[in-house]
């Protein structure tokens, strides 16, 4: 491999190697860097940790029955033939 | 048959005026279209509306759906519309795009501290529940509803970019500006600086 990744470039790149937007060349120089940089490890492990932490306060909740019945009335009086 | 191919069935019984297929319909998205409006609006009545807002606007529409994109994807499309438009009456004080952007540009000065294994309590969990809540309330609409979308909902860049009418790159860009400052304020929290002094924007 001939070309080194930065820091600067894993900052601006941490995203789409995250989705898995990157060519495979690319993602291997990242790892290159990340398994070396401690600093870059760490904003990679914080950022999905931000985004684990919100995933599970987000997490799915029942609608309540009373709003589906409102939503089925207000189309069964709006459009009933 | 698939999941979507048993809604578009549906979907052309409610076009033909069949009102029970279009409440399977509902009871079919229902719960991810209530999901989206609370995890975008916070709000249980807000979520509660959009969800009304959507379905009213969907049947409504429904001649209009030609199928290029799936059924569930259209109706993500109404109901975040209808949900940008109650974020943008929000008195909340927001970021900046600038400061967003500046964030992205230049937070690599600083030294990273790695708190993703710090222990979490029950306490300190409500505790980064608020400051998250508060931090995601704080980004402008456009930048909200890709981070839910894409970050919460789940949903592929490809897909939130079709929901939103943008491109990918602006789906990328408004993404990892989210997501930046989002772990900024988690980590200003891990440095201790107080919950209080968290929940200024």
């Amino acid at each position: 491999m001939n070309r080194h990744c930065s820091c600067e470039e894993i900052y601006r790149m941490l995203s789409e190697y995250i989705d898995d937007e990157i060519d495979s060349l690319m993602k291997e120089m990242m790892e290159e860097h990340i398994r070396e940089c401690e600093r870059c490890l760490s904003l990679l492990h914080t950022i999905e940790k931000t985004l684990s932490f919100s995933r599970e306060i987000h997490r799915r909740k029942n609608v309540p029955q009373r709003v589906v019945e409102r939503v089925y009335y207000e189309i069964r009086i709006r459009y009933r033939r | 048959m698939t999941k979507t191919d048993g809604e578009l069935v549906l979907v052309e019984r409610a076009k033909n005026g069949d009102v029970k297929a279009f409440e399977d319909l509902i009871k079919i998205t229902s719960s991810r279209i209530y999901n989206l409006g609370l995890r975008l609006l916070h709000n249980k009545e807000d979520a509660a509306d959009i969800m009304q807002e959507t379905y009213i606007a969907a049947y409504e529409n429904l001649p209009k759906f030609k199928g290029d994109s799936s059924f569930s994807t259209w109706l993500y499309r109404i109901a975040t519309n209808f949900a940008l438009m109650k974020m943008r009456k929000e008195k909340g004080r927001k970021i900046s795009e600038e400061r967003l952007k500046e964030i992205s540009r230049h937070l690599y000065d600083t030294t990273f501290t790695d708190w993703s294994e710090s222990p979490v309590d029950h306490l300190k969990k409500q505790e980064l529940k608020e400051v998250l809540d508060k931090a995601i309330e704080s980004l402008p609409p456009k930048y909200r509803s890709v981070f839910v979308l894409h970050d919460i909902e789940g949903l592929p860049i490809a897909e939130v970019a079709e929901i939103l009418s943008i491109s990918k790159g602006a789906v990328k860009t408004r993404s990892h500006r989210s997501r930046l400052y989002l772990r900024e304020k988690l980590s200003e929290y891990f440095k201790g600086s107080g919950v209080k002094n968290l929940m200024r924007v």
